[in-house]
């Protein structure tokens, strides 16, 4: 086989450059020949020149003896000096191609594979395999050598003249020979010089039994004739003596091995060669051979090498010779033109007798027999005559001969700048000469590469090789495969990256020269260079877990970085698989191409353009039409949503109701459901990822309906719409919405989308995720296991309600404070009842929602003020004081929620609706997101909105809803500012400051109607206003005296709430009881002429409502330790000292009419007494076992009492009232009561309290004691009694009578006292009231008393 | 003069994380192989010139993090390049410094564009 013989190189060389003979035989040898299919003599002794063993000791050209062991001889029949073949020509196309396009293996070369590139094989493997067909080409063109007048490689060293046995005069027949034209042209042939050696040879066959007898004797006679140089072969062709099959193709081997070897790309002739000889004429062919050369030719060679030597002497040493030559040089004119000649080429040569020609023959005859030594000084010197003569074709050659005598030399130190040699000979052959050598330098670039394989020295080749002529490009891609090759041998690692490189350029090339397959090839090792993972040296022991993080997506669809780089190699691949009809690949490859948005413009829409042609020309060819998935248009599975009754307004879903206030949950993560034939959109993100735009036609869904089957089978279980055409420019993305009914109750999954690209190609886009990471075993925790995704399907639910809801006219603005009526229409669409509907809603004090109203009753919607048209300033209600959860409300069903006023239907029928009037509130200024839900369920939905849910843990319910997110905007109309005051007079009585600024800018209000609700005072106005309206920008301010409407009672809510709180804290049983209903008063300051009914529902109701929510959210704030659903069962609704004020009002025209409120407003002292609910009670702690409960209550204790205070805290107040003045004289007394109140719920006091005259002021005077003192300081003073003792309980009251006297009339300030207070038993809890045991008290404002 | 660059900046993982223009990726991505070799015969970050192809000169800069700057030039003005490389080298590390960018990742940000063209402009053209 060709890779085993040809193996080394060095061998290659030496082969290439060997000697050659000349044979020529009689034509009484044809018979011979043809007999044995041979067609000359010369053929049949091809194989014998190979590897002739010499065996023998010749003296190099110093004389030194050295061993010749082997040597090679060609056999030639025929020669001449031609021009040589001009590369680029079709001779030398035809040749590579021929070489390359053989039935040769194209595999991949082994190293490289689809999962990476495997670095042993590298190593290990020679680069000889991995492309054959250079071995070949390698071979043809050694092959196709010529003879050139520059060097004598390849002319004959001697001559074989062949005669019979047959002829009658042998003798007469080689001297006819002699003189042949063959023969005559060796004579004259430039290095010849006329004096040629011959070598005869006498041939007998054998089967001439008649010719025997004179053969030894003619033999004798050609001795004599001719001298020494005779051989007698005889060919022992007799068929007689043929042995058996197997001996005869033993001996036709011989022959047709050689052939196999020497011209590989042709295929072998189907001839039985030697068919008469047998393995003993073998032997003696070759020992006949041997003879020849050794005997003969190698001493010829000698002979000359010595005779050459010495002729040469003068030139080659030193500067003798130089100086001869330099001066035949510049004084014999002559001289140089006897010495040179111009070649067939053009170019100057040297005649045979010249120096310079006798010493390139020393110099070639040593390099034959291997005296590499010696050759190369030769040549050296022959180098420099030549440069100076100026024929450089001589010259490069001998620069080149220097190069290669340099590495073939085994001496290491032989071997410097032998590249300089190649390189000069290269472009001295490429560029000096009169015409281009381009085969010669091609010959010069191969034989260097062989070389540089031989000794393994990779980093010159690819420079070598590039020095290849890049006129033709079957050659250019040859030599560019090899460079890439020999980057991949690289020491100390291989080089991918320049390997890629240059089998993309040796991929383009061999595109240009039309081969086709060979560059899909180069191309295709590119794409796997690119792919594979580049090896890491240092981090071996990282690198085995990596491979499994990247799954192989390298066969199909690699794509780094490089975008230039994927797309040309893509690109070619994909034009050179078109070529090779196999569109399924190259459908991969365009595939690939698609969605490369780094890639310019122009190049984007060829790619697309050629995609297109591409399908239209396959047609039924290829099999990947059904599914090809393309990168182009991007659509994220993500950003993909379902959209349920999408006709409506809202967001379709399932919710969990929770019934504690919180907004319903969605469940599942959202998962969707459907009743049976509704519509449901798909809406997808589609974007173009390319600069150019795009048209997705017919596009649709890819879906899989799994469920119900019994539906006869002529009716598809799925409707799915079809968009016709989306227009994505470069870029741009697009929302797309596709319509699905389904008809039968089951599962519907969205498998991925489908459509026609630019309205040719169909394509699928999968839309499947994976779900969520599992993580739940121990296997899934390990590996990466993913549940599966249902984003993407949805349920159909026959059970579900369906349910039409639309809602109507919704404000956007909304003066704060002003009213608006909406109506949420509901109808039932589905085909079963609809037995409950619940309504959410995040802002309750925002809506006011009334009884829904059946569209048959025809009902009209009430006013949102009820009226009555008596005058009640004060009335009384007792409601109940439970902090309900005013967000839930039951539109269908049952409702416990309200007073009576709300009557929701009990089911809605189908085919029925009703409307619910909706009152929208501006509740508070600025811009609101509303929140409603509307959930329903045609099952009965048991009691819902309940108040105390403590022992109803986690009730929930799981409803078709809708979510509304309503924008309002409420615009500023009124702004309410309240102040407290104490009262100076009685120490329960408050003041309650209101001032009211118009903020509109052109419209007056008027005010209808104030009213105050409180469960312990009653309010009056300080003075009736008799001024309603407040001009635009104006301020209107109203003063309301709040007096206790009884004493406190037993069942004040703030009882309610320690003792809820204090079990909440301490004891095992949570909370449970109701507060007991609170009586409250409503004070009224009516000011128009009707008065708006605050007692009665629905206002009523609605505004305990807007309490509940401000409560709930206040103290959610508050304590945010406390479960919301413990809430209720904690605090009550209202408490004794808060008020809440409302303000009715109108525009002059009623146009706009509304109402403020100001909810819980504080008339109490300012005072935390639910620190008294954190004192553990004497009995009845709950033990708790575990340390966690422990820290519970400790952090919820700790949190209470960390809450900031509001204001600092003054359990005392004190009040006066004066008796009548007395006068005795100049000199005026009276009475003055003076009252005490404790505020405290904790403690009693021990006080002491000490009235002060003006005249002592100045001892009392302290940082914070009033100075603003104006009154004479001598007009009066205190008498009798000033400072008292007393004792006071929670919440008690004293009185303290005394006296003052006065000498002069005029307006005192009498409220100058100092009171001391001591808690009494406060040691009991220092720990939370520290700063309640012991105070003083001075007064806050003053106290006129007119004399 | 010739006025015709291409500059890429090339990660860890060889995959660019930065390119000015789509040109002559071939030359740029085969150098990387002698910017391999040439980065431990050097004390400096700059290696000066690397490759060079046809009229192609590939000059590299290799930070400590072995991220690498590749600049296919056609002139030789080793002073400019240097200059050039050590801002972009500069930029590079401002972008780093984004705690929203991921080393490794290809570089999109405008602004960085924008400087390196002036960069350009001041140092090559």
């Amino acid at each position: 086989m060709p890779k085993a013989s040809l193996a080394q190189k060095k061998d290659f060389v030496a082969k290439a450059l060997c000697p050659r003979l000349l044979v020529c035989s009689s034509s009484a040898l044809d018979n011979l020949l043809h007999v044995n299919n041979f067609d000359t003599f010369a053929e049949l002794l091809a194989p014998f020149g190979q590897d002739v063993s010499a065996q023998i000791t010749v003296q190099d050209g110093q004389g030194a003896p050295y061993f010749l062991d082997k040597i090679n001889v060609k056999f030639i029949t025929d020669f001449s000096i031609q021009k040589p073949h001009a590369v680029g020509g079709p001779e030398v196309d035809e040749m590579v191609i021929s070489s390359v396009l053989d039935n040769i293996d194209k595999q991949m070369p082994e190293f490289l594979t689809e999962t990476g590139i495997d670095m042993e094989a590298v190593k290990s493997e020679e680069p000889i395999g991995w492309a054959p067909w250079y071995t070949l080409f390698r071979q043809q063109w050694v092959n196709d050598m010529q003879a050139s007048e520059h060097e004598s490689f390849m002319h004959p060293v001697a001559c074989l003249l062949v005669a019979s046995s047959t002829d009658t005069d042998p003798v007469w027949t080689l001297k006819e020979l002699q003189n042949s034209a063959e023969v005559m042209r060796v004579r004259e042939n430039s290095f010849s010089g006329n004096s040629v050696m011959f070598y005869y040879m006498l041939v007998h066959d054998e089967r001439d039994t008649g010719a025997m007898a004179t053969v030894d004797y003619k033999f004798d006679l050609l001795r004599k004739a001719l001298g020494q140089n005779c051989a007698l072969l005889r060919l022992n062709s007799n068929t007689n003596l043929i042995g058996d099959d197997s001996e005869q193709s033993k001996v036709s081997n011989v022959w047709r091995g050689n052939l196999a070897a020497t011209y590989p790309t042709s295929p072998l002739p189907d001839k039985q060669y030697g068919q008469m000889m047998t393995m003993r004429d073998v032997a003696a062919l070759k020992d006949c051979v041997k003879q020849v050369m050794v005997r003969s030719v190698v001493p010829h060679m000698q002979y000359m090498i010595r005779l050459l030597s010495d002729q040469t002497a003068n030139q080659r040493r030193g500067i003798t010779g130089r100086l001869f030559s330099a001066g035949r040089r510049y004084f014999g004119t002559t001289t140089r033109n006897i010495n040179t000649f111009v070649g067939v080429d053009g170019d100057v040569c040297f005649k045979y007798d010249s120096p310079e020609a006798m010493m390139r023959k020393l110099a070639d005859y040593s390099f034959m027999l291997k005296d590499f030594r010696f050759a190369q000084s030769v040549y050296q010197v022959a180098r420099r005559d030549f440069q100076s003569e100026k024929a450089w074709k001589c010259y490069a050659g001998a620069q080149e001969m220097v190069g290669l005598c340099k590495l073939m030399w085994e001496v290491q130190a032989a071997r410097s700048e032998f590249d300089t040699n190649f390189d000069d000979a290269i472009s001295m052959y490429m560029h000096k000469t009169h015409q281009p050598q381009v085969y010669l330098a091609m010959r010069c670039v191969i034989m260097y590469y062989e070389m540089l394989k031989h000794h393994k020295m990779y980093a010159y080749a690819p420079q070598a090789l590039a020095r290849a002529p890049a006129s033709l490009p079957s050659l250019y891609a040859v030599m560019n495969e090899q460079a890439a090759y020999a980057f991949m041998k690289m020491a100390p690692q291989p080089e991918m990256r320049k390997f890629s490189f240059y089998a993309m350029i040796a991929g383009q090339a061999y595109q240009k020269a039309g081969m086709g397959e060979l560059a899909h090839r180069c191309f295709r090792m590119v794409r796997l260079t690119l792919s594979a993972r580049r090896p890491l040296p240092r981090h071996d022991d990282d690198d085995e877990e990596e491979p499994s993080e990247q799954p192989a997506k390298s066969s199909s669809l690699a794509r780094s970085n490089w975008a230039a780089i994927d797309a040309f190699v893509n690109h070619e691949l994909g034009r050179q698989s078109v070529a090779a009809q196999s569109y399924d690949e190259a459908f991969q490859y365009f595939l690939a191409l698609m969605g490369n948005d780094r890639v310019p413009p122009p190049l984007q829409s060829k790619y697309l353009q050629e995609l297109l042609q591409l399908f239209l020309e396959s047609g039924d060819q290829s099999t990947a039409h059904d599914n090809i998935e393309l990168p182009l248009p991007v659509i994220d599975p993500r950003m993909a949503r379902i959209i349920m009754s999408p006709e409506l307004e809202g967001e379709d879903g399932v919710w969990e109701w929770r019934f504690d206030g919180t907004m319903p949950q969605i469940v599942d993560g959202g998962k969707r459901c459907c009743s049976v034939g509704e519509s449901v959109a798909v809406l997808l993100m589609v974007s173009n990822p390319l600069t150019i735009g795009v048209t997705l036609n017919n596009f649709t869904l890819d879906c899989r309906f799994s469920g119900d089957d019994s539906g006869d089978g002529s009716t598809a279980a799925f409707d799915v719409s079809t968009v016709g055409s989306v227009a994505l420019e470069g870029g741009q993305m697009a929302m797309v919405t596709v319509n699905i009914v389904v008809h039968r109750p089951g599962k519907l999954t969205i498998e991925g989308a489908k459509y026609l690209l630019c309205d040719i190609l169909p394509s699928f886009k999968s839309l499947k995720l994976p779900g969520r990471r599992l993580n739940d075993t121990k296997e899934q925790r390990s590996s990466i296991a993913y549940a599966p995704d249902t984003a993407l399907e949805f349920t159909i639910d026959p059970h579900l309600p369906c349910l039409s809801i639309s809602l109507e006219d919704l404000p956007d603005t909304l003066m704060s404070g002003s009213m608006h009526l909406s109506k949420v229409r509901i109808e039932n669409t589905g085909d079963q009842a609809c037995q409950g509907i619940l309504l959410w809603q995040s802002h309750p004090s925002f809506f006011d929602i009334r009884s829904p109203m059946l569209d048959s009753d025809g009902a009209s919607v009430p006013d949102m003020y009820p009226t009555k048209e008596t005058s009640e300033p004060v009335e009384h209600k007792t409601v109940s004081n439970t902090l309900r959860d005013s967000s839930t409300l039951a539109l269908v069903g049952a409702n416990s929620g309200s007073d009576g006023y709300f009557l929701p239907p009990t089911s809605l029928d189908p085919g029925h609706s009703f409307t619910v009037p909706i009152w929208v509130r501006g509740d508070r200024v600025g811009a609101h997101t509303l929140t409603l839900f509307i959930g329903a369920s045609n099952d009965l939905i048991p009691e819902p909105p309940v108040t105390l849910v403590c022992n109803r843990t986690n009730a929930s319910h799981t409803l078709r809803s809708r979510r509304y997110d309503l924008d309002l905007v409420v615009t500023p109309s009124l702004r309410i500012n309240a102040f407290v005051r104490a009262s100076a007079r009685a120490p329960s009585e408050r003041l309650l400051g209101v001032e009211i600024e118009n903020l509109q800018s052109d419209v007056a209000m008027h005010i209808s109607q104030t009213t105050c609700v409180s469960g312990h005072y009653q309010l009056e106005p300080l003075a009736k206003s008799t001024e309603t309206a407040i001009g635009p920008q104006q301020t209107l301010s109203l003063m309301y005296r709040a007096r206790p409407v009884r004493d406190v009672s037993e069942h004040r809510p703030e009882s309610f709430a320690l003792g809820a709180l204090q079990q909440f804290i301490y004891s095992a049983e949570k909370p449970e009881k109701e507060p007991v209903p609170i009586a409250l008063t409503y004070s009224t300051d009516k000011m128009g002429d009707t008065q708006i009914d605050c007692t009665e529902s629905p206002l009523h109701s609605y505004m305990q409502r807007t309490r509940a929510h401000w409560r709930r959210t206040m103290l959610r704030s508050e304590f945010p330790l406390i479960g919301a659903r413990y809430l209720p069962a904690i605090f009550p609704l209202y408490g004794s000292f808060s008020i809440d004020f409302a303000l009715f009002w109108h525009t002059p025209d009623k146009s706009h009419r509304g109402h403020h409120s100001v909810t819980g407003i504080d008339l109490g002292m300012p005072q935390d007494y639910l620190k008294e609910a954190l004192v553990p009670p004497a009995q009845g702690i709950a033990r708790t076992l575990l340390a966690e409960s422990m820290q519970e209550r400790s952090a919820l204790v700790q949190s209470i009492a960390a809450r900031p205070m509001r204001r600092s805290e003054r359990p005392l107040d004190v009040g006066f009232t004066v008796g009548e003045i007395q006068q005795t004289g100049d000199l005026r007394t009276a009475k003055v009561q003076i009252r005490i109140r404790n505020h405290s719920w904790r403690f009693q006091y021990r006080l002491s309290l000490e009235l002060i005259s003006p005249i002592d002021l100045d001892e009392y005077v302290s940082a914070d004691v009033r100075l603003d003192y104006t009154g004479s300081r001598s007009a009066w003073a205190w008498v009798g009694t000033t400072q008292f003792d007393r004792t006071i309980d929670k919440h008690g009251e004293i009185q303290i009578d005394a006296e003052f006297a006065c000498s002069m009339p005029g307006a005192i300030d009498i409220a100058i006292w100092q009171l001391e207070a001591e808690a009494v038993d406060a040691a009991a809890d220092t720990q939370f009231a520290s700063q309640d045991t012991r105070c003083v008290v001075q007064p806050t404002q003053p106290f006129f008393v007119l004399v | 003069m010739s006025l015709t660059f291409y500059f890429a900046i090339v990660g860890t993982n060889d995959s660019p994380l930065y390119e000015d223009r789509h040109l002559n990726q071939f030359i740029a991505h085969a150098a990387l192989d002698l910017v391999d070799d040439a980065q431990f015969m050097s004390n400096s970050c700059y290696l000066k010139t690397v490759d060079r192809y046809n009229e192609w000169n590939v000059s590299a800069y290799v930070t400590p993090t072995n991220v690498r700057l590749m600049l296919l030039h056609e002139n030789k003005a080793e002073d400019s390049i240097k200059g050039f490389f050590t801002d972009c080298h500069e930029l590079y590390l401002k972008t780093l410094l984004n705690p929203f960018y991921e080393p490794n990742a290809p570089i999109q940000a405008q602004a960085f564009d924008t400087k390196v063209h002036a960069l350009a402009r001041k140092y090559l053209l």
